[in-house]
């Protein structure tokens, strides 16, 4: 019988503003996968995180289906200062 | 809840005086802007020298005053400003509303001019004007220590402004405890113009709330929550300078005087950056567990740590704007303006604008009296700010606000004059955030970034979302939409902000992004005041504020073409992830004309008598 092994990666930036232990951690995630559910696997709430995610150089919302090699920074929401 | 006991001073003839407040005036207007609007609109004459004798000034606290609520320790500074000519206005929290309100007042109105330097000494019920010749030319913390000592009680909180506010700079502040500023509009000026050097104050009387039990269930509640709620959480770790690497992130980075909005530099001016290096400790403000004020102190700089640390805005400023990529010079930088007194937002922008005119020939080595004004040159930019404090050579001209400035250099400097109504911007890239944009465009005060809440925090389903959900909004907005949706979030945040002026609170504990909710906020009001009240009654105080602060500027003869962005923001960024764009030009004044027919005014952006007389101001209306 063959297998497939069906595994992208995708690499977080600034994974302690998730209140994971290390800066950067690399993620895998089967195709079809959102940032938010990929988190939730990891049981990551990201709403309580306050924190928004940029994909080159853009936001993207919580819904965003990840694509095998995307690099996401994780930032703070601010509100002004 | 406070009396609304007003203290009455005239400094030309030296009368002290007060009168009481019926508590519906108090309920109708909270307090802080809206309070004070009410005594400006009053009182204040259309056209009068924002320097001159016959200004007024206007402190006001809140119904929520000297309660030992977490965020309840605002109050207003207001007069016609005499940076824009029109509306000023600025808040600043720490421990002065607390102190005034124990001492019997929920605001103070100051006329006249004093015929030598003085300074009111307010004591539970009892003001005095006394001599202030020997702080004259004495920085801050000179000053206040003089006064504490004077007065004999080291407990004596100072409201003052600096050399720059006696020296009128246009955008001179008034700072408590040389740390919490009423930053913006040059309220520190109109001190100056008074000869009024500061306001001390002492009180020990308890403010009693209807309901003691409830207020002390609502602060235990803040104490047991606020760790929970994420923002809060990391603004006593890092202050507001965590902002800085979403901005870098977003391309959203003010740099070179808003040519650019990404900088290379970005990871040396970074909160994180600032705990690992120059932070000393952190503190807060009045009854607040948050802390989230930084303190900051460096050896090579000599940077002294009475003065605090710098906020986001100061790093901004003086970091990226000015391309500076060290933080121990940012912070010897907000020194220096706490020292003298002057707005860091104003200044910072004040040089990076004679940075570029310099970057781009307009003004020379003779112009600067030999002072190196490129981007990124740390000796040049702190001998600036000192000579703006001490209106010295260029700093005299620039002590004026980059719109009196670029007059005086002329060659068509006027485009790198980032300013609306003649108030410098904040370090807000407004290209990558329309509602900022508006704000910026709409405040009454001129360029201000805190009209409301950032568009960041509702571009996705976040708690803060979900925290205007009681306002009736539930799905996300683009930070770059320039539709109606943007539009809506944009008037009701606006009102949230503009009631948080008004009752004295802290954006940074309140809803939509902080601990305590809306609903929490009744709670809190109903608790010091005994009214039965409801969002619906504050996003009203709220509205009745920003509906005062526009009729003041269309009194001064303010019109529509001022509701608008420099220009260099309808043209596209050229580096960084928002490469390409720009703001729409048309989609904009599109919006600010639909912003107009939504708020109840008129095709010129006047409030209209029908929306006068629903905000129970009738008697604004012209007869």
């Amino acid at each position: 019988m063959m297998t497939f092994i069906n595994e992208n990666q995708t690499y977080f930036q600034n994974t302690n503003y998730l209140g994971l232990p290390d800066k950067n951690t690399t993620f895998s995630f089967t195709a079809g996968t959102t940032i938010r559910q990929l988190l939730e696997q990891y049981d990551i709430c990201y709403k309580k995180q306050g924190v928004a995610f940029v994909v080159e150089g853009h936001l993207v919302q919580s819904t965003y289906l990840l694509r095998d090699g995307d690099a996401v920074t994780v930032i703070p929401i601010i509100a002004g200062g | 809840m406070i009396q609304g006991k007003v203290l009455r001073v005239n400094l030309t003839t030296g009368e002290i005086g007060e009168e009481i407040l019926p508590e519906a005036i108090l309920r109708r207007y909270y307090g802080g802007s809206a309070l004070a609007s009410y005594f400006l609109l009053n009182e204040l004459l259309p056209g009068t020298d924002p320097l001159g004798e016959d200004n007024v000034l206007v402190v006001t606290c809140s119904v929520l005053s000297g309660l030992p609520v977490p965020g309840a320790s605002r109050y207003t500074i207001a007069a016609k400003s005499p940076l824009t000519g029109g509306f000023g206005e600025s808040e600043a929290g720490g421990f002065f509303a607390p102190e005034l309100a124990k001492a019997g007042f929920i605001a103070a109105v100051i006329k006249g001019r004093a015929s030598k330097p003085v300074y009111l000494w307010v004591k539970d019920g009892v003001a005095e004007i006394r001599d202030a010749a020997h702080l004259t030319g004495k920085m801050t913390g000179e000053a206040e220590e003089l006064i504490r000592q004077e007065l004999g009680d080291s407990r004596v909180i100072v409201a003052q402004t600096g050399p720059g506010g006696e020296k009128l700079v246009k955008y001179a502040c008034v700072l408590n405890n040389l740390k919490h500023a009423n930053g913006r509009t040059g309220m520190g000026a109109v001190f100056g113009s008074k000869n009024l050097r500061a306001i001390a104050v002492r009180g020990t009387q308890k403010i009693e709330a209807a309901d003691e039990k409830a207020i002390k269930e609502l602060t235990k509640w803040f104490s047991d929550n606020w760790r929970d709620n994420v923002a809060n959480d990391r603004l006593n770790k890092y202050g507001t300078a965590h902002n800085l690497s979403s901005l870098q992130a977003t391309g959203t980075l003010p740099t070179f005087n808003f040519r650019q909005g990404v900088f290379d530099g970005a990871e040396n001016l970074r909160g994180e950056t600032m705990s690992a290096t120059i932070l000393e400790k952190n503190e807060g403000c009045y009854a607040c567990p948050v802390r989230c004020k930084r303190v900051a102190k460096d050896e090579t700089y000599k940077v002294d740590s009475r003065y605090g640390g710098p906020e986001y805005e100061t790093i901004g400023g003086f970091g990226s704007l000015c391309g500076i990529d060290d933080l121990r010079v940012v912070a010897k930088a907000h020194e220096l303006c706490n020292k003298y007194g002057i707005d860091t937002i104003s200044a910072s922008v004040a040089v990076s604008f004679a940075m570029e005119c310099f970057d781009t020939g307009i003004i020379d080595l003779e112009t600067t009296g030999g002072l190196d004004l490129s981007f990124g040159n740390t000796e040049s930019v702190l001998k600036l700010v000192e000579m703006i404090g001490e209106r010295q050579g260029i700093g005299h001209i620039l002590g004026d606000g980059v719109v009196a400035a670029a007059r005086q250099f002329g060659k068509g400097s006027e485009k790198f004059a980032i300013h609306v109504k003649g108030q410098e911007f904040a370090a807000h890239e407004p290209r990558g955030k329309t509602g900022v944009a508006l704000g910026f465009a709409l405040s009454p005060t001129g360029a201000d970034h805190l009209e409301m809440a950032h568009d960041i925090g509702f571009a996705d389903y976040t708690r803060a979302l979900e925290n205007i959900g009681v306002l009736g909004i539930h799905e996300p907005v683009d930070t770059m939409d320039l539709t109606y949706k943007k539009l809506r979030l944009f008037f009701n945040l606006q009102l949230t902000n503009s009631f948080n002026n008004c009752a004295g609170l802290c954006n940074l504990v309140t809803a939509p992004a902080f601990t305590f909710t809306f609903e929490k906020l009744v709670e809190i009001v109903t608790a010091a005041t005994g009214w039965r009240t409801s969002m619906w009654e504050f996003m009203k105080v709220g509205e009745r504020a920003n509906v005062m602060a526009r009729i003041f500027n269309v009194r001064e003869g303010f019109t529509p073409a001022d509701d608008t962005l420099p220009d260099r923001f309808f043209q596209p960024l050229e580096h960084g992830p928002l490469t390409g764009v720009a703001i729409d030009r048309e989609k904009f004044h599109q919006l600010i004309r639909d912003y107009y027919r939504l708020s109840g005014w008129d095709e010129e952006g006047v409030p209209t008598r029908a929306k006068l007389g629903e905000l129970d101001l009738e008697w604004l209306a012209p007869r």
